[in-house]
């Protein structure tokens, strides 16, 4: 098993860039956690860190919807969009290769960039581990945003394949999986456009940029049932009863990014997440957590 | 971290070493229930199309054996006696349901059971309650392992897993060894199959009988020392892997000993299918509150996708085609027949046509945000006005057991409807009804149990 390590954490870059008006004892919660994970992995020496974010519209836009896209190659490049810094990253091209081999062999048909652009929700967490930049990444993004996407059930599979694929490489990796939980992405118009039907949408994509911040109220209920079957090792149960529809209904289209913490908890299905931090911060519109798995 | 070896063998421990004494008092009564509620069906179901087709093929291809099947006066192998007991505790698709699942347990692992208990004899009431409700855990806790691709795909949970569940009850009553149970479970495992594909045909119920035969096999090979992988359900192309996508170990072994799957299980009030169950509960409210039927105009219901999915049946060429079209049932139960199972046929509605007329004036609509056992039933009167019921937990689900008077006029009313008299149906409910201090449960094959 070469999988040393597995977190999931959320990623609003608002963590960042209004840092300062979340409740002191919350910001801190959070804050520690991120820096208590990002401890743990450099003591965990791994030759790379697998991090499955998302696109939140600027990188893929209607002329091309990729459901996943793993980065292979020698560098990724964070764009700099929602108030984070435009950043580069060294990757792991061995890992990268066998994950993208593993996929393909086990008939998932995963896209693949050699030039991988990465937006806040692969850097923000980055960012708040303080991961060192000596240890490459391999970035994987999937699409959490721009409907129809993939169904949690297939998160979970690409997850088992992944973890099945790592544990017979040499190379020590550690897995990080960053969305969610409850909230709601966009505006109420950006959100009423993101559900118009596949094909009808690409003529006024000028008419309704993405505009944060983010609304919607936190679903505390879906949170901790979230948690509660990562503890429990129920991810699939979870997954058979939140279907999308149920998801966006009760906690907000962002909390389709959990579907990055279902493929981390397939790719480990031994082990049980412990809660580093949940807050449900008002300020940031999201229920944050940090998980660590053991 | 958990592992998967570990989960299997810490399953089969807590099988092998259950004690009745050890079971707490609402388990106990549900296992007993469940034990009357499931001879009942397999009593009622012996004169059914599939039960009696069964018992020809048994008759053209067996001689006389040593063992009867429940309901049915003829010796047969011990193997037969599981398989035509089986099927015909499944032929109404009126035996309990284990909701989160959907697995009908009870069936084929008393059909297992009952099978040794005729066989080899002064079996107690209490061993076989114990057998029962290990073969039951089990095997609802290897169907909760599979919470997503497992059915969706198409495969019939009681054939693939309630055969696991049998060939841990058959193991019990043979007093196996732990590495013969767990041998025995992986043969189950090797057996395990079923798909939906039959649901509304004959080939439904087969699939019950051959997971009680098959269980029962596989208890008895694994006696003889005949050996399987033993990592039948978690190993590398083993059930786990060739049955769903990703298994939850953890399913086999989180709260056992605290919490139990008979307590999830349901003993069904209606003749069908449970996710039937809230629309025909809800129709009842509202004509038990003063809603005639002549007065319906018509009938809205609002239901989960998959009773739209499993019942949405329209043709009439066969009893299945009764149970699996929604509309139907409610239209049967609109006319006071919701219980009643000799409603439950292709022929009954023929013969009213006030059945199939109002069947025309119910629509069906699918819900994502209704429960499996949650249902809005809405009735329009000739008059213009309206009724609304909101079913928010269906009764014999469980979160809403069904009571013993309830259970008592269902097993009556099955008794009945084959010909047989109240009298001997409530000496028969008597006896089940005191199963746990009976010296010897062969009683409960063939017909001995209304006997005087």
């Amino acid at each position: 098993m070469t999988v040393v390590g597995a977190y999931c954490g959320s990623h609003g870059a608002i963590m960042m860039t209004r840092e300062a008006d979340a409740p002191r004892r919350q910001r801190d919660s959070i804050y520690s956690a991120f820096a208590r994970v990002g401890a743990e992995i450099a003591a965990l020496e791994p030759d790379a860190v697998l991090i499955i974010g998302t696109d939140h519209g600027r990188i893929y836009t209607w002329d091309l919807v990729p459901s996943f896209v793993l980065g292979v190659g020698d560098q990724a490049q964070g764009i700099g969009e929602a108030g984070t810094p435009e950043v580069t990253w060294p990757m792991h091209g061995d890992v990268a290769r066998a994950v993208l081999t593993g996929a393909l062999t086990q008939n998932i048909d995963m896209s693949y960039s050699e030039v991988m652009r990465i937006d806040h929700s692969f850097v923000t967490p980055m960012l708040l581990m303080g991961l060192d930049k000596s240890i490459p990444i391999v970035p994987l993004m999937s699409n959490c945003n721009a409907p129809p996407i993939p169904s949690p059930v297939r998160y979970l599979r690409i997850g088992q394949v992944i973890g099945e694929t790592l544990e017979a490489l040499p190379q020590r990796v550690v897995l990080i999986g960053t969305g969610g939980l409850s909230h709601w992405v966009g505006d109420p118009a950006r959100r009423e456009f993101l559900r118009r039907p596949a094909g009808t949408r690409w003529r006024d994509a000028d008419k309704h940029a993405m505009v944060l911040p983010d609304t919607g109220p936190i679903n505390g209920e879906f949170d901790n049932e979230l948690l509660s079957a990562l503890r429990d090792g129920r991810a699939a149960q979870f997954a058979a009863d939140w279907p999308e529809e149920r998801i966006e209904a009760e906690a907000g289209n962002g909390a389709q990014e959990i579907r990055n913490w279902l493929l981390v908890a397939a790719a480990v299905p031994r082990w049980r997440a412990q809660v580093l931090s949940y807050e449900q911060v008002g300020q940031w519109l999201t229920g944050s957590a940090i998980v660590s798995f053991t | 971290m958990l592992d998967e070896r570990g989960a299997v063998a810490g399953l089969l421990r807590f099988a092998r070493e259950l004690r009745w004494s050890d079971v707490p008092t609402p388990v106990r009564e549900r296992t007993i229930q469940g034990v009357v509620d499931t001879v009942g069906v397999m009593l009622g179901g012996v004169d059914s199309d599939p039960s009696v087709r069964a018992q020809a093929v048994v008759a053209r291809t067996e001689g006389t054996g040593v063992v009867r099947p429940v309901g049915i006066d003829r010796a047969v192998s011990w193997a037969s006696a599981a398989w035509l007991s089986g099927i015909s505790g499944h032929a109404l698709d009126y035996d309990d349901t284990h909701w989160v699942t959907i697995l009908h347990g009870s069936n084929p692992t008393l059909a297992a059971a009952l099978a040794v208990a005729d066989g080899s004899g002064a079996v107690t009431g209490e061993k076989l309650l114990t057998a029962y409700l290990a073969g039951f855990e089990v095997a609802a806790r290897v169907a909760r392992s599979m919470p997503t691709e497992h059915y969706s795909r198409g495969w019939h949970i009681t054939g693939s897993t309630g055969g696991i569940g049998a060939a841990v009850a058959a193991s019990r009553l043979l007093e196996s060894d732990a590495p013969t149970l767990t041998m025995a479970v992986a043969h189950a495992a090797n057996t395990g199959s079923g798909h939906r594909q039959h649901f509304g045909s004959n080939a439904k119920p087969v699939n019950s009988g051959n997971a009680g035969r098959n269980g029962l096999v596989a208890a008895l090979l694994a006696q003889q020392g005949f050996d399987a992988d033993p990592a039948g359900i978690e190993g590398r192309v083993g059930f786990w892997r060739v049955m769903c996508d990703v298994p939850e170990p953890g399913a086999l072994v989180d709260g056992l000993g605290s919490t139990w799957e008979m307590l999830g299980n349901g003993i069904k009030p209606y003749p069908c299918g449970v996710v039937s169950h809230p629309a025909l509960a809800g129709t009842e409210r509202l004509l038990g509150n003063g809603t005639l039927a002549s007065d319906i105009d018509s009938v809205e219901l609002l239901v989960h996708p998959l009773v739209v999915e499993l019942t949405g049946k329209d043709s009439l060429h066969s009893d299945h085609d009764v149970k699996f079209s929604i509309r139907t049932l409610v239209a049967l139960t609109c006319q006071g027949h919701g219980r009643d199972v000799t409603a439950y046929s292709a022929e009954f509605v023929r013969s009213r046509p006030e059945v199939r007329e109002l069947f025309g004036r119910i629509s069906v609509t699918a819900s994502d945000r209704l429960g499996t056992d949650q249902a809005v039933v809405t009735i329009t009167r000739k008059d213009g006005t309206r009724a609304v019921e909101k079913v928010e937990t269906t009764p014999g689900s469980p979160a809403d057991p069904i009571s013993w008077e309830v259970l008592r006029d269902k097993f009556t009313r099955l008794i009945a409807a084959r010909g047989i008299s109240p009298e001997q149906a409530a000496l028969a409910f008597g006896r089940l009804r005191d199963v746990e201090t009976l010296p010897d449960v062969s009683v409960f094959t063939g017909t001995r149990v209304f006997a005087q």
